[in-house]
């Protein structure tokens, strides 16, 4: 558990202090481990990929979701 | 690449018939119940041929799928003769808002004394979306003068699209915005604390509460459901306003509090609440992937009319 996690689970911990804003963006942003997918980059466009796997000779490799995969989904 | 295939499963275009045209090739071909979701993993020619798909979290599955796929793209003879694709006549405008505010929104649970939640994903979850706002309504979290000390009120536009699009329960899904008269508290405020020629430093506070019920029939069996949500957010955060170009180069928000309820499409059924949950907000960057429009930027009332 973060710093920022354990400061917002037990103000106690702080005699009491409140967390601030900095320690609940720190609580809720991804670890590094949890953003892996995003070292891939990602064409955003089916069709604008249809012409850059033509130009290079390669697959489509298409992730599509209800809810864009690299947003809310 | 990554796109959100619920409007490609039926937008009258040619890049909806070309995703179509995969599609149907695919695990999900023909399917109309539980639901006709076309969402899943595919690889694909540039022409449109399919060689291989499937919709799985598990990375096993995925690689055999993929090595099937490359299999099957060696031994075509023709696709490095496929014709290029023509121009796309966009089926919807564009709506980022160049020159606005655009922020990448993370959803997560918050640490909780009591802790029943089922441990596995659900426990761990987070989710991301983007939230976009005009110049304008930018514009409205600085002060004019920006003497220290001066405060300004958040255009009630933003606010009402803060609140009903983007303080949703999505750490696990993705629910509905809510609904128009769900905001029974709303205020977004900011106060001057810091100013140079170039730059204002202004910190964030304010309050949005939302509470609704919300029904839906559940797809497949017909069974009727609905569940009381709420989401009381404290809001509190600081942004620095570059005074020359009139846009925001820093931007940090935390929406923290209480939610209760579950909906249609966000996995809460087993953690009804009231526990503590945060949506951050933070500037978006200028790559592809940070200009993915908002879930819920189809919505009618998204840039549309306050209700």
């Amino acid at each position: 558990m973060t710093t920022a996690a354990k400061r917002i689970e037990g103000t106690g911990q702080l005699g009491g202090a409140a967390p601030t804003f900095r320690d609940i963006i720190a609580a809720v942003q991804p670890h590094p481990d949890e953003l892996q997918w995003q070292a891939i980059p990602w064409q955003t466009d089916l069709w604008e990929a249809r012409r850059l796997a033509l130009e290079v000779g390669r697959p489509i490799f298409l992730w599509a979701m209800n809810g864009n995969p690299l947003g809310c989904t | 690449m990554a796109e959100n295939c619920s409007p490609l499963q039926s937008q009258p275009d040619a890049k909806g018939e070309f995703f179509r045209l995969v599609a149907e090739q695919g695990h999900y071909g023909g399917r109309t119940f539980p639901t006709p979701t076309r969402q899943g993993l595919y690889v694909c020619t540039p022409g449109g041929t399919t060689l291989g798909a499937l919709n799985t979290r598990d990375a096993g599955p995925l690689l055999e799928m993929l090595q099937t796929a490359l299999e099957r793209w060696d031994h075509l003879a023709v696709h490095a003769t496929s014709e290029a694709p023509g121009e796309y006549d966009r089926f919807r405008p564009d709506r980022y808002p160049h020159g606005g505010l655009v922020l990448r929104a993370i959803a997560r649970d918050l640490p909780r004394e009591v802790d029943t939640r089922i441990d596995d994903w659900r426990k761990i979850a987070w989710n991301l979306d983007y939230a976009w706002f005009t110049r304008e309504e930018a514009a409205s979290l600085v002060p004019d003068p920006a003497l220290p000390g001066a405060t300004a009120v958040a255009s009630p536009e933003l606010v009402r699209r803060l609140g009903r699009f983007h303080l949703r329960d999505f750490v696990r899904g993705e629910p509905a915005p809510w609904p128009a008269d769900a905001l029974h508290d709303a205020s977004l405020s900011s106060v001057v604390t810091g100013v140079s020629d170039d730059t204002v430093t202004v910190s964030l506070h304010g309050r949005i509460r939302l509470a609704a019920e919300f029904r839906w029939v559940r797809q497949g069996d017909g069974e009727a459901h609905g569940s009381p949500c709420s989401f009381d957010a404290t809001l509190s955060g600081e942004a620095e306003w570059d005074r020359v170009t009139g846009r925001f180069v820093r931007f940090d928000l935390a929406a923290s509090g209480p939610r209760a309820g579950t909906q249609q499409y966000n996995n809460r059924p087993d953690d009804l609440g009231p526990a503590p949950m945060a949506v951050v907000f933070e500037l978006a960057g200028d790559t592809p992937r940070d200009r993915t429009p908002p879930h819920t930027v189809l919505h009618a009332q998204y840039f549309g009319e306050p209700a």
